[in-house]
């Protein structure tokens, strides 16, 4: 680069702008240094770069051509830049949204836990013509149990006569567990007035019921149940109750008048 | 299309920009986001990005309106504007995403995490071209004097004559022509320096 180059740089880097005298000027340097000739190409076409931008097209849909799924992402995203940047006034609501919905689903969670956890209504004591409303005053000999269940599971019923003697009601030894639905009237143990007669000694009577909501017991984890060490009827009762809901689910006792 | 959904008129619009108005920048966004995200799609298939230079975008508009780059002068000259305007404020938004691939090239780019490459044949996504726009936006910023950077912009972005701008401007013909000259200069030896052009 000449000394030449140097003093008319400033006035080639403008030429656009230059009075008659100054263009000629440059025009004639420019004709002969191919480095000044070389760096004004250069610059114009940076400009030249920037007019080749093409402005955005004039459509009355911009967002015609997008799939129906990034038209929902340009919502979305206009919504976002509005919440954030528009200055717009929100209705109150939406600004508790969050914490509604967060309760919501809270609230879909826990409550069915909690249901999960007790599953029985309306447990009742007595024979089963009192439980069927069949009779008005309790035959003393013969106990058992009703109730109903607020989703539909597998009760187990198990009975601690007044020496202390664990049965397991139901399901009875050797049969499967049986499926009760929500809302149904279920006589624990089945069967007739013969049946709960033959089945149950006369004494205290306290009952233990469990419902497995999800899936049917295992037999013989519940004849384990029956297992108890030895001790007072009331440590009987505890232990075979805490085994119980470990092994189905939550406990529900009733104890009966003492027949004796 | 930018400017049909607006409830004020266009000039109103841009003085609303203009004064930073809320009510401006919400009736802005809800007109001209769609046009602006459409050309994001062109460029990337990434939803993330595509929204964040979306909102840079409209943003960056807004506040060069509020800054005086834009001068109104006759109907829809503010919606030509916004359309030949954005698409710089986007490329230099992929620009920066290009650089910041090109540092990240150790790293293993995860499925959907980069723009798509460059189609061969569009000039858009050329690197080259992107930092060349990208120092333009940079020198044009850059100009001390406000004058000067108003009437280039004038000047490149929207190609008016000498006495469009002083008409829009408000000033006289030869003040303009000296702003025009010395700005043009001063954008010119800083294109030189930061692209490297006198080689």
């Amino acid at each position: 680069m000449t000394s030449e180059c140097t003093r008319l740089r400033q006035l080639i880097l403008v030429e656009e702008d230059l009075e008659a005298q100054e263009l000629s000027e440059v025009r004639r340097h420019l004709q002969g240094c191919s480095a000044c000739r070389a760096l004004r190409e250069r610059v114009l076409a940076v400009e030249d770069a920037v007019r080749s931008v093409a402005a955005l097209p004039e459509t009355p849909d911009p967002l015609a051509a997008l799939s129906r799924i990034e038209r929902r992402q340009a919502r979305s995203s206009l919504a976002v830049l509005l919440f954030t940047h528009g200055g717009r006034q929100f209705p109150w609501w939406w600004r508790s949204l969050p914490l509604a919905l967060a309760a919501v689903v809270a609230f879909a969670i826990v409550l069915p836990a909690l249901q999960r956890g007790a599953p029985v209504r309306d447990l009742r004591i007595g024979s089963p013509l009192v439980l069927r409303g069949e009779a008005s005053a309790p035959a003393a000999e013969a106990h058992g149990v009703s109730f109903r269940l607020t989703e539909s599971g597998y009760p187990v019923l198990i009975h601690v006569d007044g020496a202390g003697a664990v049965r397991l009601l139901h399901p009875a030894f050797g049969a499967p567990p049986t499926r009760l639905g929500k809302d149904q009237l279920a006589l624990l143990p089945p069967g007739g007035e013969d049946a709960w007669r033959a089945d149950l000694a006369p004494g205290a009577e306290t009952y233990l019921l469990a419902v497995a909501t999800r899936e049917p017991p295992d037999p013989g984890r519940l004849e384990a149940l029956l297992t108890v060490s030895t001790g007072s009827r009331e440590q009987t009762i505890r232990e075979v109750a805490e085994r119980l809901s470990a092994a189905v689910g939550e406990v529900s006792r009733r104890d009966g008048p003492s027949a004796d | 299309m930018p400017g049909d959904a607006a409830r004020h008129d266009e000039q109103a619009l841009a003085a609303g920009l203009q004064a930073a108005a809320p009510w401006a920048r919400s009736e802005f966004f809800v007109a001209a986001h769609d046009a602006v995200y459409a050309y994001a799609c062109r460029l990337t298939r990434d939803v993330d990005l595509r929204r964040d230079w979306t909102h840079d975008c409209l943003l960056r508009l807004a506040g060069e309106v509020a800054e005086g780059r834009f001068v109104y002068r006759r109907p829809g000259s503010f919606w030509a504007w916004f359309r030949t305007r954005a698409p710089f404020v986007v490329l230099d938004s992929l620009r920066a995403r290009r650089r910041q691939e090109s540092r990240e090239l150790w790293a293993e780019p995860e499925d959907g995490d980069f723009p798509d490459p460059p189609a061969p044949d569009d000039p858009r996504l050329d690197l080259e071209r992107l930092e060349i726009l990208h120092a333009v936006n940079g020198c044009l910023d850059g100009l001390q004097n406000e004058d000067q950077r108003r009437v280039l912009a004038l000047l490149l972005f929207e190609e008016m004559s000498y006495e469009e701008i002083a008409a829009s401007v408000g000033r006289p013909l030869n003040t303009v022509r000296t702003d025009i000259r010395r700005g043009r200069l001063a954008l010119r030896n800083c294109l030189v320096l930061r692209l490297g052009l006198e080689r």
